[in-house]
């Protein structure tokens, strides 16, 4: 009972966790723009994530809890909305499956956007969050299976509503109708559209939660990452005067991320290009893990078998040509222009 | 991992870790950089340099783990060194303060992390931690309120 409990809420967090702002800014953007063709994108970065959080959290084990809460789940109002607009299935499988770059998009824009959206599925907080989840409840190879449970269903099902946020919001509605993502507004407009004044209130809901989450999740995780770096003492359960390091960056954090909100800075240009910068960065986060994972002298029996080394390792490569190709892509398209 | 040919590796006087049979441990991979945690599983530090002590009957002995930018700055070398080293100076009170030390008998065990036994009252580690918590963090309502 113990167990399920902690599954369900490992689920729903995760799904929760992998939907953040970055997700449902890239999700609606690309979709207005792009329509169909870069769901294949979507897929590849939920394995992506899948096979990376799975290992971090076997490390974890060897050597999150829900912060985000269940309100950000009012997201699931995308996936209503979607079966209210009741598209022409095969028609979209169509599209899904034969990716066409649309008329006036040139390709280096498309795969400009195809890294944006890749870096939103493979956010490395997310495996941050995770393991430094699991560091801090202690976890034990006992609690392996709950953790692989929590991965294996619950960033698909994120990966899911990431997918109808951009099929409904975007692909369906505003991309037929020529409208692009320059507001946040305009991300729950398909919702509103689709389910009148009661879907529009959920979908404010959970759009607040997921940003709300999303500002402590990264405060959080900027002081974990500092403190887990300089190895000071960190955590969420610690009280702020045992670890007073950790939480000064916390606050920190914090703090810039409001100011920078309040310069006025348009805040769908700025989670793209953090995506981007992101994707940049994400080889410096998934080749430790992958080395790590490997170490008989950390991991013993939990070591890396071979078919998670050919995941990883297939991964690493995609996320090199990533973040090799992110800066180039962003100069020569003028920033997706 | 037995090797003859590398002179960064120390061995570690029996008592003073877990020592497998047949093993030595490398001071530079088992180590330096180390995070140290205490009995309760808190992290304390990182190992960032160890104080060595010539043994005329021997190796050079670990005699304990220094802590601190004044420990890690001469290991680091270079521009990064004199930064860090500068800043310190700064930031410091006292002249010529030497680096912060944990004495190697409070070393329980040598893995993945380096296990220490800490007493009770501050074993001065950490000057910047103390000097947050009196000057920001202590100040706060609730600071001394631990969740979970």
């Amino acid at each position: 009972m113990k167990r399920l409990l902690a599954v369900t809420l490992g689920i729903l967090t995760a799904i929760g966790g992998f939907v953040d702002i970055g997700d449902l800014v890239a999700s609606s953007l690309v979709g207005a723009r792009f329509g169909f063709s870069l769901v294949w994108v979507l897929l590849v970065g939920v394995v992506g994530i899948c096979v990376y959080a799975e290992t971090a959290g076997r490390a974890a084990a060897v050597a999150g809890r829900p912060t985000f809460g269940l309100a950000g789940l009012a997201l699931v109002v995308f996936v209503v909305a979607v079966f209210r607009l009741d598209p022409s299935w095969g028609s979209v499988l169509e599209q899904v499956t034969h990716p066409e770059v649309p008329g006036g998009e040139g390709l280096p824009t498309y795969f400009y956007y195809a890294i944006a959206l890749f870096a939103s599925a493979m956010t490395p907080y997310e495996v941050f969050f995770f393991s430094s989840g699991g560091t801090e409840e202690k976890w034990k190879p006992k609690d392996l299976l709950t953790a692989r449970i929590n991965v294996f269903l619950g960033f698909p099902l994120g990966g899911l509503l990431a997918l109808s946020i951009m099929t409904a919001a975007a692909a369906l509605l505003l991309h037929p109708a020529g409208i692009a993502v320059d507001h946040m507004s305009q991300v729950v407009l398909p919702v509103g559209y689709a389910l009148g004044e009661l879907g529009l209130g959920l979908v404010l809901i959970g759009v607040f939660a997921a940003t709300f989450g999303a500002a402590l999740e990264t405060a959080l995780s900027s002081g974990c990452t500092v403190a887990q770096y300089f190895g000071w003492t960190w955590g969420k359960t610690a009280a702020p005067r045992k670890a007073s390091r950790f939480h000064a960056v916390v606050i920190v954090a914090l703090l810039a991320g409001t100011a920078l909100v309040l310069t006025g800075v348009d805040p769908v240009m700025v989670t793209e290009y953090s995506l981007v910068f992101a994707a940049v960065a994400l080889p410096l986060t998934y080749l430790p893990v992958l080395v790590v994972a490997n170490d008989p002298e950390y991991m013993g029996e939990a070591r890396n078998g071979g078919f998670a080394n050919l995941m990883g390792g297939l991964y690493l490569v995609v996320v090199l040509v990533a973040a090799v190709a992110a800066i180039p892509l962003m100069i020569a398209t003028k920033a997706g222009l | 991992m037995p090797d003859e040919d590398e002179n960064a590796r120390e061995e570690i006087r029996p008592g003073a870790g877990e020592r497998r049979a047949g093993r030595a441990y490398s001071a530079r991979f088992h180590l330096l950089d180390r995070q140290v945690v205490d009995g309760d599983d808190w992290p304390v530090c990182k190992v960032d340099d160890l104080e060595l002590v010539p043994d005329p009957d021997g190796p050079p002995r670990v005699t304990a783990v220094l802590v601190g930018p004044a420990a890690l700055a001469p290991r680091l070398g270079g521009k990064t060194a004199r930064w860090l080293a500068a800043v310190r100076r700064r930031l410091s009170v006292g002249e010529g303060e030497g680096p912060a030390r944990l004495d190697f008998g409070r070393v329980t065990g040598i893995g993945a992390v380096v296990r220490v036994e800490l007493p009770e009252e501050d074993v001065g580690v950490h000057a910047l931690e103390d000097r947050t918590r009196e000057n920001v963090v202590g100040r706060l309502p609730g600071a001394g309120h631990a969740s979970g």
